[in-house]
């Protein structure tokens, strides 16, 4: 029973990991650095849909939607004025990295002036929360949610990548940019659409995190290492391998709390990284 | 007057940790964040060795360092192969797992009631109690550390350090060890690192777990960036001007949780805007 329980948190939680790394990894193989500040898009999404939702009591669909809209326009204006200026100099990806880590530290920092540093829960009633018995487990409706919706947006989204104008513009682009942008593919307009579309993605993990445990500002600090480590370990360079390390990350992390207790669960990505560097640094599956 | 002391004590003790975490990320070219969890490990170890154990302050400033850099040669002796982003990104998991060691371990860190009552320094029968006398240690400590750094970046360890910095895979073809004197520079910034984390703790004589956070070690990288990476005068310029000029926030009368948070915003901000405008900080010479 309780095996049964935990398989389904499993579940539910590389769920929630894949949303996210399939996010960071369309800007690490497209724009080449770490880019951190996928974090602060995350929050952007869990508080927007804080202040529509149970502070404005905006429809959900709408609450939703805004979110969404909003923290990928985070994620897209960070590209315009800030990454891609940094890009088309050709800045060391260092440069990158310290200023997307800047843009993370700044935007929760503003985040937590404006709504607190309490934990903040999305859920509007009890109606929201409540849990569904799924063959003897019992799971909250974001959990349930989540197994449910997410398989059918990753497929989605390798048919977008594989069969789409679009998706055959961004392989291009993650393979070689340049020469892409000298056969004609409109290098600047892809990236925009990539940054833009991964900032929702990491908009509905915060969405999702907000309804499940509550965001504190800090929460997007705390889901960059995973997400992160669930990318390289699973191989930054292929669509699937960022899902596969999702997944692996979220039953190492399920282990972790039925042996050593759920205090100990942030250093599960730390441990299972520094494993991973050591054996095999390419990560799992090649492209 | 003691207001500008207690300054001085904070700019004292930052500039020893500017100076410190800039030899690991100026000298050597590592981008480490690790740098709050070598600062609260030299705080935790001053505290919990005066209070548990009756140890003298100024006996924990010889072993605090020693700890640290142990700690740092133990985790460093992975890290070291990493480059780049992936050596930011062990340092960074290093710091959550220090942050979650602290807050759990109550019985020997007292988690997030943290340490209170680590006493003042004392030496022949001198107690360093008064604010104008911390001053002076803490000033000595920062000029031993000066030294200390100056000393590194002019040897020729310093000048294998650049050398790692500018190009690795060169250096390791000549036949230097690389990831040894990486691993030699973490462990040395650890160590100096540990001392600003001593005085922080017997100055305040209060430490908790949410002191040695992320924030810290951004607050780092931005003095030493600001200051202009790799110039050792340039961490003492940033540590100094990021103590000093956020000070007048205190004026303006904000609640303090909001100011810090302001803080926080600032440091965050001004990095993105150095790494736009100038990457290279106030006295840069070497472009990062």
């Amino acid at each position: 029973m309780i095996f049964w329980q935990l398989t389904l948190y499993a579940i539910s939680v590389g769920m929630f990991f894949s949303v996210l790394a399939m996010g960071w990894g369309l800007i690490l193989r497209s724009a080449k650095f770490f880019n951190l500040a996928y974090g602060g898009a995350f929050l952007v999404g869990g508080y927007m849909m804080f202040l529509f939702y149970r502070m404005w009591n905006v429809h959900f669909v709408f609450s939703i939607l805004l979110s969404l809209f909003g923290s990928g326009l985070y994620m897209l204006l960070s590209y315009k004025f800030i990454f891609s200026v940094l890009l088309r100099r050709k800045a060391k990806s260092l440069i990158l990295l310290i200023a997307s880590f800047g843009l993370l530290t700044a935007t929760s920092a503003i985040l937590g002036m404006i709504f607190g540093n309490q934990s903040t829960l999305i859920a509007r009633h009890l109606s929201d929360i409540y849990t569904v018995n799924v063959f003897g487990a019992v799971l909250n409706l974001a959990q349930v949610v989540a197994i449910v919706f997410v398989p059918v947006l990753i497929f989605v989204f390798a048919y977008i990548r594989s069969s789409t104008r679009f998706g055959r513009a961004m392989r291009a682009i993650e393979d070689d940019s340049e020469v892409a942008e000298l056969v004609g593919i409109p290098k600047d307009k892809t990236l925009l659409q990539i940054f833009f579309i991964s900032g929702t993605l990491a908009g509905l993990g915060g969405i999702a995190e907000g309804f499940d445990l509550g965001l504190i500002p800090t929460s997007g600090l705390i889901i960059i290492l995973p997400t992160i480590v669930a990318t390289v370990v699973g191989g930054m360079q292929s669509f699937w391998g960022g899902i596969l390390g999702a997944f692996i990350l979220a039953i190492a992390q399920q282990l972790t709390i039925v042996f050593f207790g759920g205090s100990w669960v942030q250093a599960v990505p730390f441990v299972i990284l520094i494993i991973m560097l050591l054996l095999r640094p390419q990560g799992i599956l090649k492209r | 007057m003691e207001y500008i002391f207690h300054i001085l004590i904070l700019v004292s003790i930052y500039g020893i940790l500017a100076l410190a975490q800039n030899l690991v990320m100026g000298g050597a070219g590592l981008l480490t964040i690790a740098g709050a969890a070598f600062y609260g490990i030299g705080a935790y170890a001053a505290a919990i060795l005066a209070t548990k154990f009756g140890f003298n302050i100024f006996t924990t400033l010889i072993i605090a360092p020693l700890v640290a850099g142990l700690i740092a040669l133990m985790v460093g002796s992975t890290f070291a192969r990493f480059r780049d982003d992936y050596f930011m990104l062990a340092t960074l998991g290093f710091l959550m797992i220090f942050n979650t060691v602290v807050r759990n371990w109550e019985s020997f860190t007292g988690g997030s009631y943290g340490i209170a009552g680590i006493p003042k320094p004392h030496v022949f029968g001198f107690v360093f109690d008064t604010p104008l006398s911390f001053v002076f240690l803490a000033v000595v400590v920062l000029l031993i550390v000066t030294a200390i750094t100056y000393f590194i970046s002019r040897s020729s360890f310093g000048r294998v350090l650049n050398a790692i910095r500018e190009d690795e895979d060169a250096l390791a073809i000549f036949g230097y060890k690389t990831s040894t004197y990486k691993l030699m520079a973490f462990s040395i910034g650890a160590a100096l690192t540990a001392w600003g984390g001593v005085l922080f703790a017997s100055y305040l004589t209060f430490i908790d777990s949410r002191l040695f956070t992320v924030n810290e070690s951004i607050l780092l990288w931005a003095m030493i960036i600001l200051g202009g990476i790799a110039r050792n005068r340039g961490a003492l310029l940033g540590a100094f001007l990021l103590i000093t000029v956020p000070e007048a926030l205190r004026f303006i009368g904000f609640p303090v949780d909001f100011a810090a948070l302001l803080r926080q915003c600032i440091y965050g901000l001004l990095l993105v805007f150095l790494m736009l405008y100038r990457p290279k900080g106030i006295l840069g010479k070497y472009k990062l």
